[in-house]
């Protein structure tokens, strides 16, 4: 019978934020801490801009037409985060997503913006997708 | 409330397997929904690590193209990477496409919103698979 271990939170002991945990292949290890996707948003751009899901969300701001600022809950530790993501087409477009300039991207916040790459017009997808990996604060 | 306070996860039936449920009736892998490697860099000049996890080292490869290298490897070269890189050169989307998929490392090459390939100031990449 396989075991089960009824737990709320996991801390490590040596250091507090960094758990080992055996890979897949049993020869190597991972870190649970770095390896956990800190903060995803799944949103529709179109029309008034509203959240579908969410994690580490705080909020959502309309910038303009194809700008758009994510707000984290916990704030990572630097700006040296990994966010990437994906969105649906715009009538027979295509669109995509990537982070704005650099001084709008913050630990707490980030500038992110969906353009076509048929034209690179601006778009405002009804469904934008993306994660973040990194180190919390 | 419970903590449980540990240093290291292995699973009992099987070192590399644990379950762990979801947040509604599912559960889900914790291996399996780990990312195994991530890395920032830039990419501009004397490119630098900015910050990773499970990386050693990036390699420029000449314009736009870089090599990075995996600190422990991959099970195999099937895993899914995800590649974005910040606006530069005045281009307001710069994208990026694998050339070379292997165990220990990848290669990328970025270029901006039409087409031409370019040294992106910040990239980003995440690998989601099956560690060795």
């Amino acid at each position: 019978m396989a075991s089960q271990l009824k737990v709320n939170t996991l801390t490590g002991v040596t250091t507090a934020g960094s758990i080992v945990v055996t890979g897949e292949g049993n020869s190597t290890t991972t870190n649970l801490q770095q390896g956990l996707c800190k903060y995803w948003c799944d949103w529709d751009q179109s029309g008034t801009i509203s959240v579908y899901d969410s994690f580490n969300h705080a909020s959502i701001t309309d910038d303009a037409t194809s700008l758009t600022t994510l707000s984290f809950t916990s704030d990572f530790a630097s700006t040296n985060y990994v966010i990437s993501g994906a969105t649906t087409g715009v009538g027979y477009d295509t669109a995509n997503v990537g982070t704005d300039a650099r001084n709008e991207k913050l630990a707490g916040q980030v500038q992110m913006r969906t353009k076509s790459i048929i034209d690179n017009n601006a778009e405002n997808p009804d469904d934008v997708m993306v994660h973040a990996h990194g180190d919390l604060a | 409330m419970s903590t449980l306070n540990v240093d290291a996860l292995v699973g009992n039936t099987s070192a590399n397997a644990i379950t762990v449920r979801g947040e509604g009736s599912a559960t889900t892998s914790l291996q399996q929904g780990l990312c195994k490697a991530w890395i920032y860099f830039r990419g501009t000049g004397t490119i630098a690590i900015s910050d990773s996890h499970n990386i050693t080292s990036i390699t420029d490869n000449g314009t736009a193209t870089y090599t990075v290298t995996i600190a422990n490897d991959m099970g195999n070269a099937t895993y899914a990477l995800s590649i974005v890189g910040d606006n530069s050169g005045g281009r307001q989307n710069t994208y990026g496409f694998a050339l070379v998929y292997a165990v220990g490392s990848f290669q990328i090459r970025m270029h901006d919103d039409e087409s031409t390939v370019i040294d992106t100031t910040a990239t980003g990449c995440t690998v989601h698979g099956d560690l060795a």
